[in-house]
C-alpha cells in the first residue's frame, strides 16, 4: 500500500465510511508508517477543529420576519403568481401577433397592373373551343352513374302504411338538363350598331332580348358613351355560336361561362312528382271508398297536401326546364372611343413605365398606410409594450 | 421524518402557514447556518435563508414526495445560496469581518495552540474554497448529513460525493497549512 491511497482512505475513515477490511488496512498502515502515522494526527486535529464550527442561532426577530414574509405571499396569491405572468404574456403576445396580421391585411397594397393580368388569364382558361368539348366529358360521365333514388321505395306515413314503389324508365331515355350561362363583358366603339347587330342575330337565333338597361355614361369630346347592361336568352343548342359571335363583333374584356349539370336534381324531382301522383290517385279511390265525414276530411287534408307539394316541384321543373332550354347570357356593353382604344395598344416601354409607377405609388400608399395604422392603434400597443417591458423586469428579478 | 409531516405538507399545498411553520421549524435553523457559512455575512443569510423557505412554501406544490422533504428543502437552500453567490461573483467582505466571525468563544487558549487548528481559522479558510468543495465541507463538516443526504441535495452519485469530501478537505487542510506555515 502507498502512502497516497491513504490519503483517500482518511477522510473517509473519519466519518466511518470504510469497509470492514478497508478499515483494518487503512490502522495496519498507520501502524508502520510513521508519516502516514503524522499526517493521520494532523488530519484528526483539523476534523476536529472542523466540527467544533458550531451552528449560529438566527438573528432576534428571524422567524418573524419569515412569518411576515410567508403571509405577504400568501395575500400575494404568490402561489399563482408565476403561472399568470407566464400564460398572461403568451396571451397578449397571441393578441399582438393577430391584430398585427388583421391590421396588415386590411392595408391595400395598389397594385393595379396584378389584377387585369389576373382577369386576362381567366379569359383565356375557357376558350370557346374547349368548351363544348367539356359539355361532353361530363354527359357520359353522368349517363354510367347509377341513380338511388330511382329505385328507392317511397314510404309515406300518411297512407296508412301502404308502400307505393315506382320505377322510373331506362337511364337512356333521359334527356340531360344542363343549364348554360355567360357572363360577357364588351367593349364596342359603336354601341347602337353593336345593339342592333346583336338583336337581329338574336331573332334569327330564335332567341330573346330579356332585359336591356342603356344609359349615357359620360360625355367624351362632344360623343356619348353608352354603356348598357343587356340580358340575353338564346336556345342553349345556339349558346356557343352566340358567344362566339360576340367575340367576333366586339373586344371582350371578361368572360365567364358555368355550365350547371341539373340532369340528376331535375330527375329526382320528376320521380317524386310520379310517385306523389300514384299517392295522389290512391287516395282519391279511398275518398271513395270514405263513410265517415272523419274519414273523408282526413283523406282531403292528405290530398291537399300531396297536391301542393305536386304543384311545388312542377314549379321548379318547369323553370329548370326553361332554364336548360334557354340559356342565359348577362351582357355588358361598354362604349368607348377610337382615342381610348387606341391609347390601350401602347408600345413596351409606355406599359413598364406605366406599372413603375404604379408599383411606386402603391409602395408609397403601403408606407402611408402603416404609419396611419400605427398610429391608430398606439393606444393599445402603447399599453401593451409598458405591460410587457415590466413583466420582462419582474421575471428577470426573479 | 417525521409522523405529521405529511399532513403538514398537505395542509402548507392548501396555503397554511402556519402549518407550514411547523413544517419547517426544525429545519429554518440548518437553512440559515448553510447561508450563513456560505455568505458570511448575517444580513445575507437572512435574505437568502427566508427567500429559500418562501420558495420552499410556494412550491410545495411541486414537491414531487421522491426525496425526503428535508433532502428537497435543503436542495433549495443550497442552490439559493449559489445563485444569490453567482450574482454577486466578487466577495467583496473585508478581512476584518472575516475576523470577527467567531466560531467558539469559550475555547481555552491553551488548547488552540496544541490543537494548532482552531475553529476559527478553519471557519475563515472555507470561505477560500471553490464553491463545490465549501457546499461539500458545509453540509457534511458542519451541517453533518450522511453521504446519501448529501448525494440527494447535490444530485449527483455516492462516488463523487466520497471522492469530492476527500478533496475538499484535504484542499482546506492544505489552505490552512499553508496560513499557519507562512
Amino acid at each position: 500500500m502507498n502512502c497516497n491511497e491513504m490519503n483517500d482512505l482518511m477522510s473517509q475513515y473519519f466519518d466511518d465510511e470504510l469497509k470492514d477490511e478497508e478499515k483494518l488496512y487503512f490502522e495496519n498502515h498507520l501502524k508502520q508508517c510513521s508519516k502516514c502515522k503524522k499526517e493521520f494526527e494532523s488530519y484528526k486535529n483539523f476534523i476536529n477543529a472542523l466540527h467544533d464550527i458550531k451552528e449560529e442561532n438566527p438573528p432576534a426577530g428571524y422567524c418573524d420576519r419569515l412569518h411576515k414574509k410567508l403571509l405577504n405571499e400568501k395575500s400575494n396569491k404568490g402561489f399563482d403568481k408565476i403561472r399568470w405572468i407566464k400564460y398572461g404574456s403568451i396571451a397578449a403576445a397571441l393578441i399582438i401577433v393577430f391584430s398585427v396580421i388583421s391590421s396588415l391585411s386590411n392595408l391595400n397594397i395598389g397594385m393595379g397592373g396584378m389584377s387585369k393580368s389576373e382577369n386576362s388569364a381567366k379569359y383565356d382558361s375557357v376558350s370557346p373551343e374547349e368548351a363544348p368539348e367539356f359539355g361532353m366529358n361530363m354527359k357520359t360521365e353522368i349517363q354510367s352513374e347509377e341513380y338511388d333514388l330511382n329505385d328507392a321505395n317511397y314510404d309515406d306515413s300518411g297512407v296508412e302504411g301502404q308502400r307505393i314503389a315506382v320505377r322510373s324508365e331506362a337511364i337512356g331515355d333521359k334527356e340531360m338538363k344542363i343549364i348554360k350561362t355567360g357572363n360577357i363583358a364588351v367593349e364596342t366603339e359603336d354601341y347602337d350598331k353593336f345593339i342592333s347587330e346583336i338583336s337581329t342575330e338574336i331573332s334569327t337565333l330564335g332567341g330573346y332580348l330579356e332585359k336591356n338597361n342603356t344609359q349615357v355614361r359620360h360625355i367624351y369630346d362632344n360623343q356619348e358613351l353608352k354603356y348598357g347592361n343587356l340580358i340575353i336568352r338564346v336556345p342553349q343548342d345556339k349558346f356557343y355560336d352566340f358567344v362566339k359571335f360576340i367575340e367576333n363583333l366586339s373586344k371582350v374584356q371578361n368572360k365567364s361561362i358555368l355550365e350547371t349539370d341539373v340532369t340528376k336534381e331535375y330527375y329526382e324531382k320528376d320521380n317524386k312528382v310520379k310517385n306523389l301522383e300514384i299517392q295522389e290517385e290512391h287516395l282519391r279511390q279511398l275518398f271513395d271508398k270514405a263513410n265517415t265525414v272523419e274519414e273523408m276530411l282526413q283523406i282531403e287534408n292528405e290530398l291537399r297536401r300531396v297536391r301542393t307539394e305536386i304543384d311545388g316541384l312542377n314549379i321548379s321543373l318547369s323553370d329548370i326546364d326553361d332554364r336548360a332550354s334557354m340559356s342565359t347570357i348577362d351582357l355588358e356593353v361598354d362604349e368607348v372611343s377610337r382615342a381610348n382604344l387606341m391609347a390601350r395598344r401602347d408600345n413596351v416601354w409606355d406599359r413598364a413605365r406605366d406599372g413603375f409607377i404604379n408599383t411606386i405609388n402603391g409602395l408609397v400608399n403601403f408606407g402611408e398606410n402603416i404609419i396611419v395604422w400605427i398610429i391608430s392603434i398606439s393606444p393599445i400597443l402603447i399599453p401593451i409594450i409598458i405591460i410587457l417591458i415590466i413583466i420582462g423586469i419582474r421575471i428577470r428579478k426573479r | 421524518m417525521k409522523d405529521n409531516e405529511l399532513w403538514l405538507i398537505e395542509q402548507s399545498r392548501k396555503g397554511n402557514v402556519d402549518a407550514f411553520e411547523e413544517l419547517i421549524r426544525d429545519y429554518k435553523k440548518s437553512a440559515y447556518n448553510i447561508a450563513l457559512r456560505f455568505l458570511r455575512n448575517v444580513e445575507d443569510a437572512e435574505d437568502v435563508s427566508q427567500e429559500a423557505l418562501i420558495k420552499v412554501f410556494k412550491s410545495i406544490k411541486n414537491f414531487n414526495m421522491q426525496s425526503t422533504f428535508k433532502v428537497w428543502l435543503y436542495r433549495i437552500v443550497v442552490n439559493a445560496c449559489l445563485d444569490f453567490k453567482r450574482k454577486k461573483s466578487i466577495d467583496f467582505y473585508p478581512i476584518d469581518e472575516l475576523m470577527n466571525f467567531t466560531g467558539s468563544n469559550d475555547d481555552n487558549p491553551d488548547d488552540m495552540v496544541d490543537k494548532n487548528y482552531t475553529s476559527e481559522i478553519v471557519n475563515m479558510s472555507i470561505n477560500k474554497l471553490e464553491d463545490d468543495f465549501k457546499t461539500i465541507i458545509i453540509l457534511r463538516d458542519i451541517q453533518g448529513f450522511s453521504y446519501n443526504e448529501i448525494s440527494e441535495i447535490l444530485s449527483c452519485n455516492l462516488g463523487t460525493v466520497k471522492s469530492r469530501i476527500s478533496r475538499a478537505r484535504k484542499n482546506l487542510k492544505d489552505i490552512i497549512d499553508a496560513e499557519l506555515y507562512r
